[in-house]
């Protein structure tokens, strides 16, 4: 059957070409854009500015390619809610792992030797493991002074 | 007296083919109930093993290791193949297109597709308990799940297969709410078993797909070393509980809301009587699952996460128990002045109140993270969450089990030695758990295979107590299996209920109803109308 | 949401031939609640794709200067590239379920064809990435042996790396094989103005993965 049926209520109308092509033109442009604001740096603005344009780039996508501009409620409310959920467990997850050993400072210790998950592997002098970093800096943040493994272990 | 239907669901159409690659929402119902008994049995007969051998200090008839693999097993099997898919996938599958007044769920193939999935990760399970099962605890916590030599791999990828079943059960449970409501039955005219699976069906969509990627992150780790758990690397293990803990957290109310449903449909039913506080009830369903999102730190708080997250955490805690106790003081309302028929459901659902009361209870306390600090991961944790997953979703099962049993084999089981079973199961129950939360306020850690002499009693104790708890089950298996063959039919409504699943036959016909289902009454309306009670037993004659 | 007045009699009338499945009325109810049903599975999909971005969230956020350093071995013209790439599949996606609410059976498998072979192009560069970081020891995890970043750990982010790009990839994979199945059952009528289900959700489906694309380009490929 390939005869135009009468859309029933609730059917999504048919959207003009132009549309369709106006939103990939546009989707376009922006991926432009993100790549070229990229080549410059704004210090921590970097990130916002690039998910920024993600979103925006989401955004016309869902409403128009997805057709949730057109459609039901229902739907926009399931995508908004899956991106909620996200964001609480991103951020929640976030205050854990920024935040640690900001009231009780911790101290890193190098690694003991001794523990069974490192048995085949060589350990260096200094309780290091062959080839990972000997100082962990960008890691967990720490109190700069490293003790030795006899004081406060964590 | 009653005849069953000649024919019903049951043998319209005939032969293991047609069973095989039904679409029937009741048949798929039927298949998943045996499974999750079967698993029950399996779980329950692993933690009788256990509490033997820790009947004294000291080893008994088992090494270390084999008791770890034990309460791992005991754990992942009571989890991921019971307890998660009991309700929804056996009772829901089988009441909610009942009970709206639809020919079938949303999407019938999409149902049969759950169930397969469902074998094909519980076959994962067997395996991995054949060839050297995992030692690691339920939670395969790291760095151990990614060091251990034992079977961790199938295990998980088990646990990932099930999780699909559970996302497109949850999913066809919504789509069939929304959309296959009967003319006339609005949102708040439906039965308060439906918000609640519903409510239930948002936690699976939106949790479980986050159990999926951490187990997938747990194999690759142990498969491929991608370093992302293991601290040499830079990695963080405590972010796997994270992980693990935003699944598992909202999963503990994937295992009580179906519960609360049951209870909303219990009390009602029992106590003749229109529910008390119907929005309020619903309502807090939706919300208990919503917040159950943001409190999933609180199994963490020794683990080394930050102070400030800890008491973010503990914080959110005790608003999740707000919705909880918004329905137990509904559902006691709902009792008062209500003309109550002790039947076997009813005796289930008063269990429930009690029961799910001290578990919830001791939640809290362990929500509070001072006192969980000296409490985590010693026996008190052990009693409360078997508080509240046996003594509140456990015992609601049953109670379902014999409220439907009639409707789904058209055949009465017999009261007395329900009520037998049911003393065994109370007595027993309580036996066992509550001698774990004073051994656990005492200092006994969980999952310790060897003990100081000081908590001899109390294990003791607790194992006498899982014996009886054990004999209660085994008579139920006798006479719920005599009931389904031989016992009397039970008509049409054998209780005077009045949701939609108790106006058409015992068992139901394939279609559901022989008549296009209207809705004249709610679900509720027992001061407007009066359901005729089709079997005759010593609670027909209702006291008005 | 409650429906209109339903129909008793099995749906066979020659405007809608038994595309209507038995337990549902009418064959708006069945088209609303396939819907339904894709985006509750598209949640899941941003749910599980999700988990990775905490990840990424958490050690991009623990090591900053390393992820800088990183990603300048990652090639931002075939990112950007495939990134085009997929905008452009989205497009010819979106067409063919226009063709097929016109009823152009023929503009129907054309866009779906051109969105096959998009996305297999998609691939392909995929591929010639990926052979480029294995050559250089740009692995994940244990397996990482590249010499020139600065920073600890650097393997942190080539882990995180492949494994968001190739979960991507193998979603890219599927939806493709979802894409052909749409193109042999539009080649036998199974599809009409009246009823393209089917297409409608493969397509909603395809949009999502381009959509977690265009959140992974940025904050793979254009880090500072």
């Amino acid at each position: 059957m390939s005869t135009t049926a009468t859309p029933a209520h609730g059917a999504s109308h048919v959207l003009p070409l132009k549309v369709y092509i106006g939103v990939a033109g546009a989707l376009l442009v922006f991926t432009l854009i993100t790549y070229e604001v990229s080549l410059f740096d704004f210090g921590s603005a970097n990130l916002i500015i690039a998910l920024a344009v993600a979103v925006f780039k989401a955004s016309l996508v869902g409403l128009y390619f997805m057709h949730l501009r057109y459609d039901h409620k229902m739907y926009a409310i399931v995508l908004m809610s899956s991106l909620f959920f996200l964001a609480c467990f991103i951020g929640l997850t976030l205050i854990d792992t920024q935040g640690r050993g900001a009231i009780d400072p911790m101290r890193a210790t190098p690694l003991r030797a001794s523990a069974k998950m490192y048995q085949s592997q060589e350990l260096s002098g200094d309780g290091a493991l062959a080839g990972a970093p000997a100082t962990p800096k960008d890691t967990v943040r720490i109190d700069s002074s490293v003790t030795t493994p006899a004081s406060s272990g964590h | 007296m009653n005849t069953l239907p000649a024919t019903s669901y049951l043998n319209d159409p005939k032969g293991l083919k047609s069973w095989l690659l039904t679409k029937d929402h009741k048949r798929i119902g039927v298949m998943y109930l045996i499974a999750i008994l079967f698993f029950f049995v399996l779980g329950g007969a692993i933690a009788l093993i256990m509490r033997l051998e820790l009947f004294r200090p000291g080893q008994q008839f088992m090494d270390a290791k084999t008791y770890n693999q034990l309460f791992t097993l005991h754990g992942a099997i009571m989890v991921f193949l019971f307890i998660i898919p009991s309700i929804p996938a056996a009772i829901g599958n089988f009441v909610i297109p009942l009970q709206i007044g639809a020919k079938d769920v949303a999407f019938p193939r999409l149902n049969l597709a759950s169930w397969y999935i469902y074998v094909l990760g519980a076959l994962f399970c067997v395996y991995s308990l054949i060839s050297g099962a995992a030692d690691t605890g339920w939670t395969f916590y790291t760095p151990y799940s990614v060091t251990t030599s034992t079977s961790v791999i199938s295990m998980t990828i088990g646990a990932f297969i099930l999780g699909f079943s559970s996302i497109f059960t949850g999913l066809n449970f919504i789509v069939t709410v929304h959309k296959l409501r009967a003319p006339g039955m609005t949102w708040f005219n439906m039965p308060l078993f439906i918000w609640g699976m519903y409510a239930t069906a948002i936690i699976q969509v939106l949790a479980t797909p986050v159990l999926a990627i951490t187990l997938l992150m747990l194999v690759l780790e142990r498969a491929v070393g991608i370093g992302i758990f293991d601290p040499a690397m830079g990695g963080d293990p405590v972010l796997f509980q994270h992980f693990f803990w935003f699944y598992s957290h909202p999963a503990v109310y994937i295992m009580i809301l179906p519960g609360m449903a049951i209870i909303s449909e219990l009390i009602p039913a029992f106590a003749h009587k229109r529910i008390f506080g119907y929005r309020a009830i619903a309502y807090s369903s939706v919300g208990l699952a919503l917040l159950s999102f943001i409190v999933w730190g609180h199994h963490m708080f020794t683990s080394g996460q930050s102070e400030l997250a800890a008491v973010v955490f503990s914080f959110l805690t005790f608003s999740v128990g707000i919705p909880s106790a918004v329905k137990v003081f509904n559902w006691m309302s709902t009792l008062y002045r209500g003309s109550i028929s002790f039947n076997t459901p009813m005796l289930y659902a008063l269990a429930f109140l009690f029961l799910f009361t001290i578990g919830g209870l001791t939640g809290i306390f362990l929500g509070a993270l001072s006192i969980d600090i000296h409490l985590h991961d010693t026996y008190f944790v052990v009693a409360h969450f078997h508080y509240v997953m046996m003594g509140g979703t456990v015992i609601a099962l049953l109670g379902a089990l014999h409220y439907w049993w009639p409707k789904i084999w058209g055949r009465m089981y017999n009261e007395f030695w329900a009520k037998i079973s049911f003393a065994l199961i109370f007595v027993g129950f309580n036996a066992t758990f509550l001698p774990q939360f004073v051994m656990g306020a005492q200092g006994m850690p969980r999952r310790y295979f060897n003990y100081l002499d000081q908590y001899q009693p109390y294990h003791a104790f607790s194992s006498v107590g899982a014996l009886i708890l054990g004999l209660g089950f085994l008579i139920m298996i006798f006479y719920l299996t005599h009931a389904a063959r031989k016992g009397r039919p039970a008509g049409d409504n054998p209780w005077g209920a009045l949701t939609m699943e108790w106006f058409t036959t015992s068992p139901p016909p394939h279609h559901n109803f022989n008549e296009e289902p209207k809705v004249t009454h709610g679900p509720y309306d027992y001061d407007q109308v009066l359901a005729p009670i089709t079997i005759e037993s010593e609670y027909s004659r209702v006291k008005r | 949401m409650n429906h209109t007045t339903p129909t008793t009699e099995h749906i066979h009338t020659p405007a809608q031939p038994g595309f209507v499945q038995h337990h549902f009325t009418d064959a708006e109810q069945q088209r609303e609640s396939s819907k339904l049903g894709i985006w509750i599975f598209l949640l899941t999909e941003v749910l599980f794709f999700g988990g990775l971005f905490c990840a990424y969230a958490v050690y991009r956020a623990w090591n900053p200067d390393m992820f800088h350093n990183a990603n300048r071995h990652l090639d931002v013209a075939l990112g950007a590239l495939n990134t085009v790439v997929l905008i452009t599949s989205s497009l010819t996606m979106a067409l063919a379920i226009r063709s097929m609410q016109l009823g152009r059976k023929s503009h129907t498998l054309i866009n779906l064809g051109l969105t096959l072979a998009l996305a297999g192009t998609f691939l392909v560069v995929k591929f010639f990435e990926y052979h480029h970081k294995f050559e250089l020891g740009l692995l994940p995890g244990k397996y990482y042996t590249f010499q020139g970043i600065e920073g600890s750990n650097p393997h942190i982010f080539f882990s995180v790396y492949f494994f968001m790009t190739g979960l991507h990839g193998i979603h890219v994979i599927a939806g493709m094989i979802a894409i052909g199945w749409m193109m042999y059952r539009t080649s036998r009528n199974h599809f009409s103005a009246a009823y393209y289900n089917p297409i409608e959700m493969t397509g909603l489906y395809w949009h999502l993965v381009d959509l977690v694309w265009i959140f992974l380009f940025p904050l793979l490929y254009l880090i500072g």
